[in-house]
């Protein structure tokens, strides 16, 4: 990842946006290029970039996504022309072991990794991984959460209305968690993961576990992969590069507390 | 269609894992997942081996009692079926 972004605004309000976008993840690309966002004015709001002037947008929501879009689809942009594909899942490593973790929308994956982090496991990402021959990295992104991620993880409880949030066009309220900024040693890595998990849920029931496969690793990562318009050549042969000769497990997540104790055990005992 | 010595269609992107193959076919635009048995068989499926040799190699590599004649000539089908051997 090798760009360095600074973002500065004349308006208060923007304030709480760009923290929102900041990530303080350590990355292990050396710096290639520092970009320099400024937002002129109090509404309406003139975006720049390196001192040129993008767009102008009359709300400080409207702000945010040119930043935003300039940022992270920037990176996207710059991952998948050197060739990297997109993956939906997270990463974390227990017990030495690297571990891709995928589910559906709504499993409660993010909640889990955030569990996972608390509970004092190296997770480097909760969304986006990118792929590129058998090597993986997790997008650097702050965490989105959900209204009620405070009461499924009591640490997050004093913080969570100080935390930055944006309410999305469809109203949806995400607040962004910066494992960095909160104090946790947020590392990327680049290299090969070890195993992998599929989550599905079982909200409110018992949390199970059962060895999967490497053909049904493979077909419900790609089940759940992003849209893409990479060649589908292309996204079969980086899966199967990455998950090829890997261990995989589905995971049928009960309450998050015993999902990441089942998890860390699990990947504790395959390590030995 | 003979599948004496069966033979897989060209064109054909095929991605080994650790117990079996990935199989995407193109022109179909379908994914084809087989499994560690299937996987053999399909490999196998080069036009140089005939049903009964290709159900010893499994019998070989599963350390079965007897060639499998049965499931083999069965995953054969489904290959047919799904378009792809020649």
């Amino acid at each position: 990842m090798p760009y360095e972004v600074d973002v500065t605004a004349e308006d208060d309000r923007l304030a709480s946006k760009i923290a929102y976008l900041a990530n303080h993840a350590q990355q292990p690309a050396p710096l290639k290029r520092r970009l320099r966002y400024h937002v002129k004015g109090r509404g309406p709001y003139d975006v720049f970039e390196d001192g040129e002037r993008l767009e102008s947008v009359p709300a400080p929501d409207d702000a945010l996504v040119v930043l935003y879009g300039r940022c992270y689809g920037r990176l996207v942009d710059h991952l998948s022309v050197a060739g990297w594909v997109p993956l939906h899942g997270g990463l974390v490593t227990i017990a030495g072991r690297r571990l891709l973790v995928v589910g559906q929308k709504g499993v409660g994956k993010t909640t889990l990794m955030l569990r996972l982090l608390y509970d004092g496991h190296a997770v480097e990402g909760d969304e986006m991984v990118f792929t590129r021959d058998g090597a993986a990295v997790a997008l650097p992104r702050p965490f989105h959460l959900k209204p009620g991620a405070d009461v499924l993880i009591p640490e997050l409880r004093e913080r969570f209305d100080d935390l930055p949030f944006v309410l999305t066009s469809d109203g949806a309220h995400v607040t962004a968690f910066d494992p960095g900024a909160e104090g946790f040693d947020w590392r990327l890595g680049v290299g090969p993961i070890d195993g992998a998990v599929v989550l599905r849920a079982n909200h409110g029931g018992e949390t199970s576990v059962r060895p999967l496969s490497t053909v049904e690793l493979v077909q419900h990562v790609l089940d759940h992969a992003f849209p893409t318009s990479e060649s589908r050549p292309m996204l079969l042969r980086a899966v199967t590069a990455l998950l090829g000769y890997v261990d995989g497990i589905e995971f049928t997540v009960g309450s998050v507390g015993s999902a990441a104790t089942a998890l860390a055990t699990f990947a504790t005992v395959s390590s030995a | 269609m003979t599948r004496h010595s069966p033979s897989a269609i060209d064109g054909l992107d095929v991605n080994e894992v650790k117990d079996g193959l990935i199989v995407y076919d193109q022109a179909r635009d379908r994914v084809h997942y087989l499994n560690a048995t299937a996987g053999i068989v399909f490999t196998l499926c080069d036009g140089q081996h005939t049903e009964s040799q290709i159900a010893n190699v499994v019998a070989v590599a599963f350390q079965l009692d007897a060639p499998p004649l049965t499931e083999v000539d069965s995953c054969l089908a489904s290959f047919v079926n799904e378009g792809l051997l020649r």
